[in-house]
This record gives structure tokens, C-alpha cells and sequence, in this order.
């Protein structure tokens, strides 16, 4: 649905995301991982053309996306910062960006409305930081948009608002079935929605896999404290976690029969790791230099 | 080709356009409203016939330009928000810009024709080229829509533009009186009458009778010149957060 062609974008002379090939299906939720800076944003920007890519092209349904008004409203992109006009009522909000979008569900936005509690006759500027992400989600979520772009979207939201939150996005995924892209640095709230994850690191791709096939990359072996520091002797320990006589340490490889059976042996657990703990392993400079 | 441009986003980001500065047209009325209120008053409590009002269409032009600038950072990045693509947005922008500077026009002939019956009244119009209201109506939509044009482009450039080249532009234009004064001194006077001199036969000038036509014409291309100007500077630009 989205395919991104040998993507680079660069700020003056840095680099900020360099030969990025990406696609992003239909009827997927995708997480879209990064440390700050890494170029999440940036590709964000160039999909929805809010910026150019220095190279490369970029494909919505097979038109090209750059500067294409039918391409782009298939799109509907919230973004970290707030570029609403600040004086914009959240009603009006509302009703301008309907125009744009023609099934843009007004119902369904007043529903959300009631949901979050946000006063739609409230300017922008008088909301707070939460409200404004809301504000941006409501319009999002209601837009109906084939591909739903969600940049740091639950910033300044409580939990039971992120819960909320979550429920809508999974509730519109099954009632549209259409792409969906989470960029976030909640990296465990969003494990158990997203299928597929994409792991950008200064402005490369260093992971593109379903979120199965990226926890394989890692395990956790736990149990009584002796016996794991014996099983975890000759393994690449990647994190680890004591609580008196228990210890949880994640090793950073994929889980063998021998591992199954040393485990077995020492009557250890194996399970499966954080995918924030991968996610660490894959972004760490410090641990890719010590390997 | 693909077509790529979208009528109804051009429609409905035009009405935003409009909309979302409809306060202007307000202000406009209001100011120069109270200037002729001022003129009537001063006129009935001065016997001598000699006061009145002046300039009003000055008033549509200083906020013409000031609109030039204001409208464009808040709507470009809206645009870009919701799917417009940049020429659509300069499409829409133009549309805008032609029918606020009629608007303004309007607004700003009937009240000069209301101060004509009421009071003395001078317009920087009647006293460069006399006065015929079908002549000054086309003369002051122009001037409004190149000053609504002058500010737009004032405003790309610095959206544009970083801190360094904004300094050096904002210097630049400092020095632009004193190196024009600096060559006028070194060709003893020549230079400035042959600016003046082309400044003049531009706007019509240099017959014994004033030619609006001329400046009608001088507006319109210098309006197109900072069109396509401002064309080069919205298509390549980005959204800036």
C-alpha cells in the first residue's frame, strides 16, 4: 500500500534517514521504533509530503505520493507537535478537516468526544497537552483515512485515556481493516497491538519483522538465583533483573534445543522477552560496540 | 499525466482561507468607517470649508499587505496537515487573495463615494490621477492584490529562510537607501533621475496627463512577477514544527 523507494533525506549535510526501502501493507498495525532522532519523524514527514526526500520516491496504491492531493487523502497523519491554528475551536477543527476527508465520520468524532471529555468549544491554545493529542487522535481515528499515521500519540495522556486509546485504535483496525502506523517511544504499551515492527536507527532500517520473529531474537531464562547464574555462564546476557533468590536475566540470542534442555535441567523457566528489551539491545551503541 | 490537483480541496481550503481571516474585513470597515466619521465631524465644526478626510484608500492598502503576511503560517502548515499539496495550496491561496482584494475594494469605493457626498475627501488615487470611480476601482483591486502579494512573498522568504539569511536579507534591504544615495552622489544626480524617471513613465507619469492604465498595467505585472516568486519559494517548501 505505502512503498518507500531508497529513501534519504538530508538536513543541510547530515543525514537523516539514508536508503530507506520500506513497504507497509493493507490490514496491519505497524510499530514504528526509534530512539529520538533516529528519523521516524522524518519518514512520517516525507509519506504524508510535508517534506521532500533529497532521493528516492514514495508510492501510495501505486501513484506516486509527492504533491498528489488523491494519493494523500488516503493519508491522515497526526503529529507530535501541535500545527493546528492555535485559535481553532475543537468543533471547528472538526468540521474543517471533514471537508478534506470525505467520509470523515462526524458521528463517530462526537463519540470519541464524549469518551475523552473534551470540550469542543475550547480553542486549542486553552487545552493542555493531553488534550491537544487528543484532539489530533479524535481527528485521526474519525478521519476513516486507509492509513492512519499516529506520531507519539499518547503524549501528555493519563493512563486510563491510553487505555482508551488503545481499545479505539484495535475497535477501528477491525472495523476498517486498514493500515495503521504507531511511532511511539511507549515501546511495551503498543507490543500487544502492533503486528508488525519496524526498528529505524540513525536513519537506517535495522529491523523490519513481525513482533514474533523480533522477540526470537532474545529470550529470558528465570528462576532460583544460583542456577540461572550457572545457566547464564557461557550466554550473552542482555539484561537482568534480582528480586532476592530470583533472578530474570535476558539473553541475547535465539532460544536453542540446548538451551531448552539446560533449562529443563536446572529447572529453569524460558519465556519470551520485552520487546522494550530488544528494542534496547537492537538501538544500544554501546552494546553493538561490545559485540 | 496523473491529475493531481484536487478541486474540492482547492474549494474548501479557499473557504478556510477566508474564513479564518473574515475579522480583516471587519477591521478594514471599522477603521476607515471611523475615519469618515472623524472627517464629518471635523467638516461640521470647522465654517472655513477647508478640512476634510484624505488617504482612506491608504488604510486598504497598509492592511493589504499586513494580510499578505499574516495568512500565510498558520494556513500553509494546515494545508500540509490535511493532505493539500503545495500547488493546491498556492492555487487556493491566489483565489483567496483575488477575492479579498475585491472585497477590500469594495468596502473601501463606497465609503470613499460616502465621503466624496459628505465631506472634502482625497484618495492617493484622485491626486495622482484625478478621479473616475471605474478607473480607481480597478487601479486600488490591483495595488491591493500586489501589496496582499508583497507581504505574501516577505512572509515565504522568511519561512524559508534560517536566522543567519534573515539577518542578512533584513541588512540587506537596511542598505538599500544608502547605497542607492551613495550612487546617486558619485553620477552627481543622474542615477536617482533615471529611477525617478522610470519610476514615473511605469506609473504612468511622464504624458502631461496622468495614464492610470499604465499603472493598472505596471500592477498587474509586477503581481505576476511576485506570483511567480512566490511559486518558486511554496513548491519546494516543508513543513516547519
Amino acid at each position: 500500500m505505502i512503498a518507500l523507494n531508497n529513501i534519504t533525506k538530508f538536513y543541510n549535510t547530515k543525514p537523516a534517514v539514508t536508503n530507506i526501502n520500506l513497504e507497509f501493507e493493507k490490514g496491519y498495525i505497524y510499530g514504528l521504533l526509534g530512539r529520538n532522532g533516529a528519523g521516524k519523524t522524518t519518514i512520517i514527514n516525507i509519506i504524508t509530503n510535508r517534506i521532500f526526500a533529497t532521493e528516492g520516491q514514495v508510492f501510495i496504491d501505486g501513484d506516486n505520493a509527492v504533491e498528489n492531493d488523491f494519493a494523500q487523502a488516503k493519508i491522515f497523519s497526526m503529529t507530535e507537535k501541535s500545527s493546528y491554528p492555535s485559535e481553532m475551536k475543537v468543533r471547528d477543527g472538526l468540521k474543517w478537516v471533514k471537508g478534506f476527508y470525505n467520509n470523515f465520520d462526524t458521528q463517530y468524532a462526537n463519540k470519541l468526544c464524549k469518551l475523552f471529555n473534551i470540550d469542543t468549544s475550547k480553542s486549542l491554545k486553552a487545552l493542555s497537552t493531553g488534550y491537544n493529542s487528543i484532539f489530533k487522535l479524535i481527528l485521526t481515528l474519525a478521519s476513516t483515512a486507509e492509513i492512519m499515521i499516529f506520531d507519539e500519540p499518547v503524549l501528555g495522556l493519563d493512563a486510563n485515556y491510553r487505555e482508551i486509546f488503545y481499545k479505539e485504535v484495535l475497535k477501528r483496525f477491525a472495523e476498517l481493516n486498514n493500515t495503521i502506523i504507531i511511532s511511539t517511544h511507549l515501546i511495551e504499551e503498543i507490543s500487544n497491538i502492533v503486528e508488525k515492527i519496524i526498528i529505524i536507527d540513525e536513519g537506517k532500517i535495522i529491523a523490519n519483522a513481525s513482533t514474533d520473529e523480533i522477540k526470537e531474537n532474545a529470550y529470558v531464562v528465570s528462576g532460583n538465583k544460583t542456577k540461572v547464574e550457572e545457566f547464564i555462564k557461557t550466554r550473552k546476557i542482555l539484561h537482568t533483573e534480582s528480586l532476592g533468590n530470583y533472578l530474570a536475566v535476558t539473553i541475547n540470542d535465539k532460544v536453542s534445543s540446548k538451551d531448552l534442555h539446560d533449562a529443563k535441567t536446572l529447572d529453569l523457566e524460558i519465556t519470551a522477552p520485552k520487546l522494550q528489551e530488544v528494542f534496547i539491545k537492537l538501538t544500544s551503541k554501546e552494546k553493538l560496540d561490545n559485540e | 499525466m496523473n491529475k493531481t490537483i484536487s478541486k474540492k480541496k482547492l474549494l474548501h481550503l479557499t473557504k478556510f482561507h477566508v474564513r479564518s481571516t473574515y475579522y480583516y474585513l471587519f477591521i478594514i470597515t471599522g477603521i476607515l468607517l471611523f475615519n469618515l466619521l472623524i472627517a464629518v465631524l471635523i467638516t461640521s465644526l470647522d465654517n472655513t470649508g477647508e478640512s476634510g478626510s484624505g488617504s482612506l484608500d491608504s488604510v486598504t492598502l497598509v492592511h493589504s499587505f499586513i494580510l499578505g503576511i499574516v495568512f500565510f503560517y498558520s494556513t500553509f502548515k494546515f494545508a500540509l496537515l490535511n493532505g493539500v499539496s503545495r500547488r493546491t495550496y498556492y492555487l487556493s491561496s491566489l483565489l483567496y487573495l483575488v477575492i479579498y482584494s475585491f472585497f477590500f475594494t469594495v468596502i473601501t469605493s463606497i465609503t470613499i463615494v460616502i465621503a466624496e457626498a459628505v465631506t472634502n475627501t482625497f484618495t492617493i488615487y484622485s491626486l495622482m490621477y484625478g478621479y473616475n470611480f471605474i478607473s480607481m476601482f480597478i487601479w486600488l483591486f490591483l495595488a491591493c492584490l500586489f501589496f496582499e502579494l508583497l507581504g505574501w512573498l516577505i512572509s515565504c522568504v522568511f519561512y524559508r529562510t534560517y536566522k543567519k539569511a534573515r539577518l542578512i536579507i533584513s541588512v540587506s534591504l537596511l542598505l538599500v537607501i544608502p547605497i542607492f544615495v551613495f550612487i546617486n552622489y558619485l553620477s552627481n544626480g543622474a542615477f536617482g533621475i533615471s529611477v525617478l524617471n522610470f519610476i514615473s513613465a511605469i506609473f504612468g507619469f511622464n504624458s502631461t496627463i496622468p495614464n492610470p492604465f499604465i499603472a493598472m498595467v505596471t500592477l498587474l505585472v509586477l503581481s505576476l512577477i511576485l506570483a511567480g516568486s512566490i511559486f518558486l519559494l511554496v513548491r519546494k517548501a516543508g513543513i516547519r514544527e
